[in-house]
C-alpha cells in the first residue's frame, strides 16, 4: 500500500505541472470561447448570454464560433494553410530525400556538406523571414537588383499573390529541408547493405535498387517525417509574418 | 558694525527661508508648474515608453527632475513593434506595475478605461494647453476627457529630392496633380527613380491608410461618420480612394515594390535614391539625411507640407501623437503628474530638439510638441527649419486618425482592401466589401 502511495506521490508533481500548464489553459480557453472579452474595453470577460436575454437568445453564447465560421478571412486562412501544408510536405521531404541520397556515402566533401547543411535549420525563423523579405524587395533587394541588371520588367514578388505564396513556401522548404535530410541520412545508414547488393548482383539498375529495395525500407521514417512536417507547416507563423504579413491582401 | 551687518544678514536669510517655506507650505509652484517643497520626495515611478533617441535623451536628463522633486524615475523602453502589446498588458495586469505609459494615439481609445483623465489636474494646476496644436490634443481626447499630454508628436511631411527637382526645373508639388504632372519627366530623366515612394503594403500597422486619409479628407469625405460607422463609400471618399490607388495603377508614379512596401521599406528605398518624393512623418528627415542611414545628403533632400487634394486647398495632413498618460492603477498618481508636467514642459521640448549631446549621449531629434517650439528660431536652426513646414501643415487641414476603440479592426479591413486594390483589384468592390464587414465590427462593438 505504502509502495503504491509512494508511486503516486512521485508521479503527482509531474501530473500537477502538466495539469497546470496544459489542461488549465485548455479548459480556461474553452470557457472563454463562450464569453466576450475585448482587452480594449475591460480587463475582465463577461458572458455572451445573460439570463435576462431570455432562453430564446441562448444562441448568443456561440457568437464567437458563429463569427469565426462565417468570417471569409478565416476560411481563406484555412485554404491557404492547407495548400501551404501539402506543398511544403511534398517539397521538403522530396528535396531532403534527394539530398540524403547524394550525401549519404562517405568522403570528406560530403562530410563537410553534411555539417553545413544544418546552418539554415539553425537560424531563427524570424531572422529567416527578415532576410527573405529584404532579398525579395523590388526596390532595394536582390530581386530588384537582378531584374534591373537584366533589364527585366519590374517584378514585385512580395506584391504578387502567387509569387508571394511561393516565396514563403520556398523559405519554409529551405529552412526545414536540411533537418529532414539529416534524418534521412541516418535512415539510409540503417538500410541493410545485403539486400541492395543482392539486387545489384541480380542486375538491378541503381534506380531500380533505390525504388524497389531502399525506398520501401524507408517508408516508416518517411511517414513520420511527413506527419512531423505537416504539423510544422500548419503552425508556421514567424516567417509568414516577417516576409509578407499575410499579404498581398490575404494571399498568404 | 560687523555685528549689525551680521544681524541684518541673519534677518534677511530668515525672511527668505521663511518665505520659501511658507510658499512651499502654501503649495506654490516651482519651475514648470511643479509643486514646491518636494512633497513626493522618495517616491519612485516607472515609465514605459517607445524606444527612440528622443526619449533616451529625456531619460538622460531625468536627474534634473529628481533634483527638483525628489522623485525617482525608472524608464523602460520598448521597440515600437512590441509597444501595443506591452502597454495593453499594463492595463490588463491592472496592478500599477507601470505608472506612466507612452503609446500611439490610435490605441488610446482602447486604453481609456484604465488611463486617468488629466482634466482635473490640468484645471487645478492651471496648465496652459493653448501652446499645443489642437490636432495633437484632439488625438488624446476620448469622450471629452484628455487622457495624456503630447510627448512625441509627428506631422506628415513630403520629403523630396531637391537635386532632381532643381535639375528638371520642377517646384515641390503643392497638389497631388502637380506630382502626377511631374511623374513622366522624372521617369524620363531618371529611369531607376520612382517619382513617388508609395507604400500600399498591409502589414498590420495600417501605414497605407495615412495618405489615403489625406485624400479622403482632402476631397471632403470622411472615414467614419458621426455614429462611428464606415463612411468611406460616399461618392467623394470613393473618388478620393480611386485617385489614391490610381497613383500606382493609373499614374505610374510608384516604385516596383509599392504594393508590398510598408513605410519603412519606402523610407529605405528613398534613402537609397530609389524615389524622388516620399510622404512620411517629419522625424524621417533626420534619418534621410543621416550619413549612417542614407546615401543622400542635406543638399539633396528637401521637405514641404503634404500636397493638397485640390489646387487652392490647404494641405491635408494626418498627425500622430505618442503621449504620456498616467495609469489609473498607479499608486503614485500625484508623483506621476509631477513627472508629466516636467517632461512636457516648453523649455525641455525645445532643448531636446536643439542640444545634440545630452550627458555624453549623442542625439539627433527634431520632434517637438508645442506651437512655441515649432516656431522657435533656435529649434528650427538646429533642424534645418523643418518645423516651420510642420507648423504650416498643422495650420492646414490636420487631424489624427479616428480615435475609437474598434479602429484597429476596422482599419485592418480598409488597409487590406487598399492593398488588394493597389495590386489590381476593383477599388469600388473592395472598399464596399470592406465597409460591409466593418459595419459588422462597429455593430458588434456598439452592441
Amino acid at each position: 500500500m505504502s509502495e503504491r502511495i509512494a508511486k503516486y506521490g512521485m508521479v503527482a508533481p509531474g501530473l500537477l505541472i502538466v495539469l497546470g500548464t496544459a489542461l488549465y489553459p485548455l479548459v480556461t480557453t474553452f470557457y472563454l470561447s463562450f464569453r466576450d472579452w475585448n482587452l480594449g474595453r475591460a480587463n475582465e470577460s463577461k458572458s455572451l448570454w445573460l439570463p435576462s436575454d431570455g432562453i430564446s437568445q441562448i444562441g448568443y453564447l456561440f457568437d464567437n464560433y458563429t463569427r469565426a465560421l462565417t468570417d471569409p478571412a478565416m476560411w481563406n486562412s484555412a485554404w491557404v494553410t492547407a495548400r501551404f501544408t501539402v506543398a511544403s510536405v511534398v517539397l521538403t521531404v522530396g528535396f531532403a530525400l534527394a539530398i540524403a541520397v547524394l550525401l549519404f556515402r562517405g568522403g570528406l566533401v560530403r562530410a563537410v556538406l553534411r555539417s553545413m547543411l544544418i546552418l539554415p535549420f539553425a537560424m531563427s525563423p524570424a531572422l529567416i523571414g527578415a532576410l527573405w523579405r529584404f532579398m525579395a524587395n523590388a526596390d532595394f533587394g536582390v530581386a530588384g537588383a537582378i531584374s534591373r541588371a537584366l533589364h527585366l520588367k519590374d517584378i514585385d514578388i512580395l506584391g504578387n499573390a502567387t509569387a508571394a505564396f511561393w516565396l514563403v513556401l520556398s523559405s519554409d522548404v529551405w529552412h526545414w529541408t536540411p533537418y529532414f535530410a539529416l534524418i534521412f541520412i541516418g535512415a539510409l545508414a540503417s538500410v541493410p547493405k545485403e539486400s541492395q547488393e543482392a539486387a545489384e548482383i541480380d542486375g538491378a539498375t541503381p534506380l531500380q535498387v533505390f525504388f524497389s529495395i531502399t525506398l520501401p525500407q524507408l517508408w516508416p521514417v518517411l511517414a513520420v517525417a511527413m506527419v512531423l512536417k505537416a504539423i510544422f507547416a500548419m503552425k508556421v507563423f514567424d516567417q509568414v509574418v516577417m516576409i509578407t504579413n499575410g499579404g498581398p491582401g490575404q494571399a498568404t | 558694525m560687523f555685528h549689525r551687518i551680521a544681524c541684518v544678514a541673519f534677518y534677511v536669510a530668515m525672511t527668505v527661508t521663511g518665505t520659501a517655506t511658507a510658499a512651499a507650505a502654501a503649495g506654490e509652484t516651482a519651475p514648470y508648474g511643479l509643486k514646491a517643497g518636494k512633497p513626493y520626495a522618495g517616491q519612485s515611478i516607472k515609465v514605459m515608453a517607445v524606444s527612440t533617441p528622443q526619449f533616451t535623451a529625456l531619460q538622460k536628463r531625468t536627474q534634473e527632475f529628481t533634483d527638483l522633486t525628489g522623485i525617482e524615475v525608472k524608464w523602460s523602453f520598448v521597440p515600437f513593434k512590441a509597444l501595443q502589446e506591452k502597454v495593453t498588458s499594463v492595463g490588463v495586469a491592472a496592478n500599477g506595475n507601470f505608472d506612466v505609459v507612452n503609446y500611439l494615439d490610435q490605441w488610446g481609445a482602447s486604453y481609456a478605461y484604465w488611463l486617468m483623465p488629466l482634466n482635473d489636474y490640468i484645471a487645478r494646476d492651471k496648465l496652459d494647453l493653448n501652446d499645443y496644436p489642437p490636432a495633437f490634443l484632439a488625438a488624446l481626447t476620448i469622450n471629452g476627457k484628455l487622457n495624456g499630454l503630447p510627448l512625441r508628436s509627428n506631422v506628415q511631411m513630403m520629403l523630396y529630392r531637391k537635386d532632381i527637382f532643381a535639375k528638371l526645373g520642377l517646384k515641390p508639388p503643392k497638389t497631388w496633380q502637380d506630382l502626377i504632372d511631374a511623374g513622366p519627366k522624372i521617369r524620363a530623366a531618371y529611369p531607376d527613380v520612382a517619382p513617388l515612394g508609395c507604400y500600399y503594403g498591409a502589414d498590420g500597422n495600417r501605414q497605407n491608410l495615412f495618405a489615403w486619409a489625406d485624400f479622403v479628407r482632402g476631397a471632403g469625405g470622411r472615414i467614419l461618420d458621426d455614429k462611428g460607422y464606415p463612411a468611406w463609400t460616399s461618392p467623394k471618399a470613393m473618388e478620393a480612394t480611386r485617385a489614391y490607388v490610381g497613383l500606382m495603377t493609373k499614374n505610374n508614379l510608384c516604385g516596383a515594390g509599392a504594393t508590398s512596401n510598408v513605410e519603412q521599406d519606402s523610407r529605405v528605398a528613398f534613402q537609397q535614391g530609389r524615389s524622388a518624393v516620399l510622404p512620411i512623418w517629419q522625424w524621417a528627415y533626420s534619418a534621410a539625411t543621416n550619413p549612417k542611414d542614407s546615401t543622400l545628403t542635406k543638399d539633396q533632400v528637401g521637405f514641404a507640407p503634404m500636397p493638397a487634394y485640390k489646387a487652392g486647398d490647404p494641405p491635408s495632413t494626418v498627425i500622430n501623437v505618442m503621449p504620456v498618460s498616467i495609469s489609473a492603477y498607479s499608486k503614485h498618481k500625484d508623483a506621476s503628474w509631477e513627472f508629466l508636467k516636467w517632461v512636457t514642459n516648453s523649455d525641455l521640448d525645445k532643448r531636446n530638439a536643439i542640444e545634440r549631446n545630452v550627458n555624453g549621449f549623442a542625439v539627433v531629434n527634431s520632434v517637438v510638441n508645442r506651437w512655441s517650439s515649432l516656431s522657435d528660431s533656435k529649434v528650427n536652426a538646429a533642424n534645418d527649419h523643418i518645423l516651420l513646414a510642420a507648423k504650416a501643415a498643422l495650420e492646414g487641414n490636420a487631424a489624427p486618425m479616428p480615435e475609437v476603440v474598434y479602429w484597429p479592426e476596422v482599419a485592418d479591413l480598409a488597409s487590406v482592401a487598399i492593398n488588394q486594390a493597389a495590386s489590381g483589384g476593383d477599388v469600388d468592390a473592395l472598399m464596399n466589401t470592406a465597409a460591409q464587414r466593418a459595419n459588422h465590427v462597429v455593430q458588434r462593438a456598439l452592441r
